[in-house]
């Protein structure tokens, strides 16, 4: 099982390589300019301005500059979870043949798929903390357990997206990769649309001026990624569980087939 | 005792049926699986080695039933496709880092002899090489965890006859041990004629003839006749026959008897690629 995970492994290193480096780098610079630009920069005046032209509050730049956060720290776990390209590199090679032909179970190949996501995603996380440190330590923008309880709840989430796209593409077969991925991508949406009706509805509902609603969903979002990460973990291990013991039953019923 | 053991195994995709397959390979024999294209030989060896659920039947491997144990029988089975799975991008030195973390008895230094052996450079991408290069690699994979049964499908399709005849020598090495078996199926018979000791034959996802390979060709002949002295063959010695510009040629199934019967009508030795036309035709 070892073995299948290393191999996962030597196809991201030989297709993402390259990107990964790209990907480490230009964190580490954004987390350095984030730092210089929030006491002295760009980020320190708009802060200022928009207290003083728009009303909004400290809690509410805040919230817009996690946003700002959210989607850097996105960029490592985007990168190094890219399930797709594994899976479609296998098939590509026709990998199952070899595969199915090694002293391992169905079940510990999908396990060691999974074991695979897992262990990338800590590298992801390695990224991260490099960004959490630089930020927690030089800037005011938030402590370090709060940028941390982010980090571990875009970790979930990308989780979670991985583990479906494995789902979905057992499901849809092979050479389907990509819709697999929109499959997972569209799940997540829904569910979280149907999580937060009430308030995007309460946007739709105001007038378009009125960006008090939209402010108070984003914030709450950013509040629960960061303060209540141990819901999104929780949700992350139910999934898993669920989307193995998917894989499997599916994979079982497809055997020969897929 | 016999290393696979088939029981009526059946698999139905629709448009293709395997039908109630039987047959058993003897340890220490090379036992080639002959039928044409689609006839059902790779189905048969997923079913061996459970890549798929069958419908109904046993398969039985080193006396074990593979729908319960098969993992741990495949550590015992060295198999070869005819196309190679490896990644593209995988050096001879990422496919052993890869097995060595899989098979419990991997021996990298058996792995490394057979890419030497075979002139595989180590470091160099598989999909770099030839057709004949990837069948060698794969073997190579599959001699190198001590598998006491090679199963292989079609390894040597596609390739010249020169690497044929030294992939041929390499199977003959391999059984000179007691204990090693292969299954070779193909549809080139000519291969399995210099190697296997049993042979399987398939059509249509039915086996129609299986045994001794020089017991099936002592059996089987052509007999030569007038298109007249076709009536005075006995129906059952005659599997099929073809009807020439100059005469009759019939498959008979028991030379001997065929002999005693028809003193005067020529009886020439069949070999296996005419046994398996008439009977399919």
């Amino acid at each position: 099982m070892k073995g299948l995970i290393i191999k996962d492994f030597m196809i991201l290193r030989r297709h993402q390589s390259v990107m990964f480096l790209y990907i480490l780098i230009v964190t580490i610079i954004l987390a350095v300019m984030f730092v210089l630009s929030s006491k002295h920069g760009n980020i320190s005046q708009v802060m200022d301005g928009l207290m003083a032209d728009k009303g909004f509050t400290t809690s509410d730049i805040q919230h817009v500059i996690f946003d700002e956060i959210i989607i850097f720290m996105l960029l490592p776990f985007a990168l190094v979870l890219d399930v797709s390209a594994i899976i479609l590199a296998d098939n590509k090679a026709s990998f199952s043949k070899v595969s199915a032909c090694l002293p391992v179970s169905l079940s510990q190949r999908i396990l060691a798929r999974f074991m695979s996501i897992g262990l990338l995603s800590v590298i992801g996380m390695a990224i991260d903390l490099i960004m959490v440190i630089l930020l927690s330590v030089f800037t005011d923008i938030a402590g370090f357990m709060t940028l941390l309880g982010i980090m571990v709840s875009l970790a979930s989430i990308m989780l979670i997206m991985s583990f479906l796209t494995v789902m979905f593409s057992f499901l849809l077969g092979s050479g389907k990769e990509d819709y697999a991925q929109f499959a997972s991508v569209f799940t997540m949406v829904a569910a979280a649309i149907i999580f937060n009706i009430k308030s995007i509805v309460a946007i739709f509902k105001t007038s378009s001026l009125d960006i008090t609603h939209y402010m108070r969903f984003l914030n709450n979002i950013v509040d629960f990624m960061a303060y209540k990460s141990y819901i999104m973990l929780i949700v992350m291990l139910v999934v898993c569980v669920l989307c193995y013991w998917g894989s499997v039953k599916i994979a079982e019923n497809k055997r020969g087939i897929i | 005792m016999n290393v696979i053991e088939i029981k009526g195994i059946t698999k139905d995709y629709g448009d293709f049926k395997l039908d109630n397959v039987s047959f058993s390979i003897p340890e220490g024999s090379v036992c080639g699986f002959i039928g044409q294209n689609g006839a059902g030989k790779t189905t048969t060896i997923k079913a061996i080695l459970d890549i798929i659920k069958v419908d109904s039947g046993e398969v039985f491997v080193f006396g074990k039933d593979v729908s319960r144990d098969g993992a741990a029988i495949r550590e015992d089975i060295g198999v070869v496709f005819d196309e190679m799975g490896f990644h593209e991008f995988m050096t001879g030195k990422d496919i052993n880092i890869m097995m060595k973390n899989i098979y419990k008895n991997w021996n990298e230094e058996v792995f490394f002899d057979y890419l030497k052996k075979f002139s595989l450079p180590s470091r160099k991408p598989c999909g770099e090489f030839s057709r004949g290069m990837r069948m060698k690699l794969q073997i190579a994979v599959a001699l190198s965890h001590n598998a006491k049964l090679l199963i292989m499908d079609e390894p040597t399709s596609g390739l010249d006859p020169i690497v044929r005849n030294e992939m041929i020598q390499i199977f003959r090495e391999y059984v000179v041990e007691e204990d090693h078996t292969i299954l070779l199926s193909s549809h080139i018979t000519s291969d399995l004629e210099k190697l296997a000791d049993e042979v399987v034959f398939i059509n249509k996802g039915k086996i129609f003839l299986s045994g001794n390979k020089d017991e099936i060709l002592e059996k089987h002949g052509i007999l030569k006749c007038k298109k007249d002295d076709l009536k005075k063959i006995s129906e059952g010695l005659i599997v099929n026959y073809d009807v020439e510009s100059y005469g009759v040629s019939i498959l008979v199934n028991d030379i001997d008897a065929c002999r005693k019967l028809y003193p005067d009508m020529v009886i020439e030795p069949a070999n296996l690629e005419e046994i398996m036309l008439y009977y399919v035709r």
